[in-house]
């Protein structure tokens, strides 16, 4: 146990750290306050005729003037802000139970089909599963339920129907915005691209207004969620108020089913699971739950070490896949640092900044008087800037690098770690589904800020802040079935599997 | 040459000589012209007197009253003149501020493969027959669609295709793109003297071929380009995806200050070849082409804009993807057998006609002059309103709001649909067409294959205005319209992929160009 006097003094350091980030994060209000009051100390009492005095003195066309260019100034100042965005519902794909496939019905496919995979290959498919943070209710599309996989564009287009418009019926089910109130359409899936588009799919089935603006974007993998949210953001700026965005993310599996016997190439297969999620983004404020606050897209693909390291090709046979490198995870942690070194200024409250800008400079001059001092960074706490986060669901060794790098608690990156339990690896829908688990916890309040992260192939890594406006009416959701049941403890290695 | 009459040869029939032909590029009548340039300019027309009579009554006093009787009235009330100064100061930085950015088209450069990529018409028929996959009458279908189709015998065919045996895979498809893409940005970048790194905005489209990582990224990491590039991959958005990728670059700039956007548009045929005997499947086989371009847009102002060719002034957008019939009429599914190919419905002309009326719909009143639109408005009342049934719908004649027209190559009927539609002479459709015939279907690049015609035939003008419009499968139509901003000289156009063999254009290209059989080998 403690000694008494040392919990005084973290209480008395706590309550200290607290009066800093009060008075450093509210600098301006401090000033306003001490000036205010330095004023109305020699100015006390000012009596309401000396007011009205004062006015009536000055000509009337000059206090006309003067209010006109005040409110003119004001306006101009607001100009000059780009318009916000906010997101008006979202919305994603529920899949029913019959697309399950548990560990045993993985690893039963696979056993009929031997010319696919040896013994060696299956107990490496089964380690893998086991500690793969994937739960037994993940669902795979019809294709993969047949022996073989049914990869045909057939399959794949079945599919992309069934994902696409049940996420886009699911979010006009929730909000008022009619289809024909959409002015644009950005879907993205990477691996699959069929003639004519999602984008155009999209309008056939909801017949679109014919001036509506269509976006497709292919190839840009995992974060490319966060992509088009950037572009809608983008497109919503220089739109007239009241301009809506459909955002559509998903991606297609029938097609992509790896058949060769490359394990670097056999990883897609185990761990992509089927999803899609839409959401509707608007530059009004009315009907809105969030505002979009700020994004950071960080594109490494100059670097051939980040171009290459996850690469669609074929192997010797022939067999197109895609194949994650060695060095996928070294990339994927450097990439986030960059992104986040050039977030960080962007969200953090100006007391962390403060504390990083410190600990830069005491390390800048100890290393001058001593040579090369390794001083570890002040490494900035990101929950003082959000409360709740939403980092892809890539796989646990991903969300267990970013929770220790960042310094979150189990509790942040509970609604990650769930996610791919219950729904596995849905590629550029996950952060989506994940803010629904956090929503379906009734944990979003009114103000709470929310940091979503994502990465994939490029390689890319895009993060965005929101700010809750108004949260969920009700429970619904993907995860209203199943939200009782969570959150369950994740063992290291899940055993049982034959 | 732009204010002399053309002189043309006859289309095929008169077998002998040329005869000349006045007024062949359909000009207007005198009194329409007269009846134009008085509506155009009706506002100053109008005007005049109230202008003569101002000047004629400030006549009456001499300049320097004036002066002193404008400076007396500021100096009486200095705080209000300041007042009114700063206001009008807000008030114009305001209206400024509304304004959307202009967007500059820098330069652009289209690909021009080697010569072994050549594909004569004779080549073409080889390959089909050794590949062994085709019915005879599947082999004699697509020679009838080669001998009508308009294209020459200088077309390009990525290697992978033209092996024997043609061995078509993912990595000669990366292959076909690097070759294209690189190509074509290294002459833009070449051309414009802009560095890699100073590229903010990149939009890379190609429908039918999406690798992961994406083409974009694949830009980004041969060029190294900054970690904060907007890059964007547009894939599966069809033969008008060009003019998407430009729209959605204009947008780009609009938030993205001081910066250059690089636009890729291209097609890649290796991966795309028809291996089935589907017949609405084997027309793009015949038709597509290797082919691809760059293209170079700012918003800086300055030494940019000084060196810019053309500014971008309006595009528009039209979606039919809401009707089923346009919705299906390009679809990409499985035929029979399996194999993979992209059917073309036999509603194509009349879901391309409407889809053209859409668009001109919304672009006409953007771009036509008053006076056409008063003529269609007049005759538009007289038929709705007093029921003048026998008044003929009239068509506004748009060589009145464009010199030039890039109408994307996408077949012969196409363009002779459009050409009856808008009522464009032979000299109007000839860029088009002579890129059909020199390049074939490149898909989202040929509408700059046509512009680069138009440059290297020494027809660009400051001032002129060009006009491009392409089409698409969702079914999209979407059009483009750019105004010169200086005069472009065939002269100094180094890396134009026409300039080397303008002399030789424009060709009359008959209605049927025969095959020659290949002899059995």
């Amino acid at each position: 146990m403690a000694p008494l006097g040392s919990s005084r003094s973290s209480s008395k350091a706590k309550a200290l750290k607290a009066l800093y980030e009060l008075v450093v994060n509210n600098f301006l209000a401090t000033v306003a306050v001490a000036t205010l009051a330095a004023v109305l100390r020699t100015a006390w009492p000012i009596g309401n005729d000396g007011l009205y005095g004062w006015l009536q003195a000055a000509r009337p066309v000059h206090v006309l003037t003067a209010v006109i260019l005040t409110v003119a100034l004001v306006k101009l100042r607001r100009m000059r802000r780009p318009r916000d965005v906010y997101l008006v519902e979202y919305g994603c794909f529920r899949p029913k139970p019959w697309f399950r496939a548990p560990y045993a019905t993985c690893l039963e496919h696979v056993r009929l089909m031997p010319y696919l995979a040896d013994e060696e290959d299956i107990a490496w498919g089964r380690r893998l599963l086991q500690r793969s943070g994937i739960g037994e209710e993940t669902c795979v599309p019809y294709a993969y339920h047949y022996v073989p996989p049914d990869r045909s564009l057939g399959a794949s287009r079945d599919e992309t129907e069934l994902v696409i418009f049940s996420a886009v019926d699911d979010v006009f089910a929730r909000t008022a915005v009619k289809p024909e109130e959409i002015d644009v359409v950005i879907v993205n899936c990477s691996i699959f691209t069929p003639t004519p588009v999602f984008a155009d799919m999209v309008v056939n089935r909801y017949k679109l207004r014919a001036d509506v603006r269509s976006v497709n974007l292919s190839g840009m993998g995992c974060s490319a969620g966060l992509i088009s949210l950037q572009l809608a953001k983008n497109l919503l700026q220089v739109a007239p108020p009241g301009t809506h965005v459909l955002v559509v993310s998903t991606e297609i599996l029938s097609s992509q089913y790896y058949v060769g016997s490359k394990r670097e190439m056999l990883l897609p297969n185990c761990l992509f699971r089927m999803g899609a999620a839409a959401m509707i983004l608007s530059n009004s404020p009315e009907r809105a739950r969030f505002r979009l606050a700020r994004m950071v897209r960080t594109v490494a693909a100059a670097l051939d070490a980040g171009y290459r390291c996850v690469f669609q090709e074929e192997d010797d046979e022939g067999n197109m896949g895609i194949r994650l490198s060695k060095d996928l995870v070294a990339t994927a942690g450097q990439t986030l640092k960059s992104n986040i070194v050039a977030f960080g200024p962007l969200v953090l409250p100006v007391s962390e900044q403060l504390l990083v800008v410190l600990s830069l400079l005491k390390r800048k001059l100890l290393s001058l008087r001593r040579g090369s001092s390794k001083v570890r960074l002040y490494s900035p706490d990101f929950r003082t800037a959000f409360e709740h986060f939403c980092i892809h669901a890539g796989g646990r060794a991903v969300i267990d690098e970013v929770q220790r790098g960042l310094g979150l608690s189990d509790e942040d990156v509970e609604a990650s770690r769930m996610t791919l339990h219950r729904f596995g690896n849905t590629s550029s829908s996950s952060v989506l589904y994940e803010l629904a688990y956090i929503e379906a916890k009734g944990r979003m309040k009114k103000g709470d800020r929310l940091w979503m992260i994502s990465f994939g192939a490029g390689f890319e890594c895009n993060s965005a802040a929101w700010e809750c406006v108004t949260p969920a009416a009700n429970a619904d959701g993907p995860w209203i079935d199943c939200i009782h049941r969570y959150p369950v403890q994740l063992p290291k290695v899940v055993e049982g599997i034959i | 040459m732009s204010g002399a009459v053309q002189q043309q040869a006859e289309p095929a029939g008169a077998a002998g000589s040329p005869t000349v032909i006045r007024n062949a590029r359909h000009r207007p009548s005198t009194l329409k012209l007269c009846y134009h340039l008085a509506v155009s300019n009706s506002l100053y027309l109008l005007l005049a007197p109230f202008a003569a009579a101002l000047a004629h009554r400030l006549s009456r006093h001499p300049l320097p009253d004036l002066a002193a009787a404008a400076r007396s009235a500021l100096t009486a009330n200095p705080p209000l003149a300041v007042a009114l100064l700063g206001l009008a100061a807000v008030l114009a930085t305001v209206y400024l501020a509304r304004r959307p950015r202009a967007v500059y088209l820098l330069d652009f450069a289209c690909y021009k493969p080697g010569p072994e990529h050549v594909v004569t018409r004779e080549t073409f028929m080889r390959q089909s027959a050794a590949a062994g996959v085709f019915t005879d009458e599947n082999l004699a279908f697509q020679r009838k669609i080669l001998e009508r189709s308009g294209l020459g015998q200088g077309t390009y065919f990525p290697r992978a295709v033209l092996n024997s045996p043609p061995n078509p895979c993912m990595a000669e498809a990366r292959a076909e793109a690097e070759a294209v893409m690189f190509g074509a940005i290294d002459q833009v970048l070449a051309k414009t003297g802009v560095r890699a790194r100073d590229i903010g905005v990149v939009v890379v489209n190609c429908s039918l071929f999406n690798p992961t990582p994406s083409l974009s990224a694949m830009i980004v990491n041969h060029y190294k380009l900054r970690g904060n590039v907007a890059s964007y991959n547009l894939g599966g958005m069809g033969c008008s995806a060009g003019l998407i990728s430009i729209d959605l670059a204009k947008q780009l700039l609009q938030v993205h200050r001081n910066t250059y956007a690089l636009v890729v548009s291209m097609e890649n045929i290796t991966l795309n070849w028809y291996w089935g005997n589907n017949r609405s499947m084997l027309m793009s086989n015949c038709l597509f082409r290797m082919g691809g371009a760059a293209v170079l847009l700012t918003n800086r102002g300055g030494a940019a804009r000084r060196r810019a060719k053309y500014q971008l002034v309006h595009t528009v957008r039209t979606h039919q993807g809401a009707d089923d019939r346009a919705y299906r009429c390009v679809f990409q599914e499985e035929d029979a057998s399996g194999r993979v190919g992209v059917a073309l419905s036999k509603d194509l002309m009349a879901v391309a006609g409407e889809a053209l009326k859409t668009n001109i719909t919304t672009l006409g009143p953007l771009v036509l002059p008053m006076s056409e639109q008063i003529l269609f408005l007049a005759s538009l009342v007289g038929r709705r309103v007093f029921g003048l049934r026998s008044l003929r719908p009239y068509l506004p004649d748009f060589k009145l709001a464009f010199e030039h027209f890039c109408i994307h190559a996408g077949g012969r009927a196409v363009l002779d649909t459009i050409e009856g539609s808008l009522g464009l002479s032979a000299w109007h459709m000839e860029p088009s067409r002579m890129t059909l015939y020199r390049w074939g279907n490149t898909s989202s690049s040929s509408l700059w294959y046509e512009l680069a015609y138009t440059e290297a035939q020494g027809r660009v003008r400051r001032g002129h205005r060009a006009w491009q419009i392409a089409f698409g499968s969702g079914f999209k139509c979407n059009s483009a319209v750019w105004r010169a901003l200086r005069d472009v000289d065939p002269a100094e156009e180094v890396g134009n992929p026409w300039v080397e063999e303008i002399h030789r254009f424009p060709v009359e290209v008959p209605k049927v160009e025969s095959v020659v059989a290949a002899p059995a080998s």
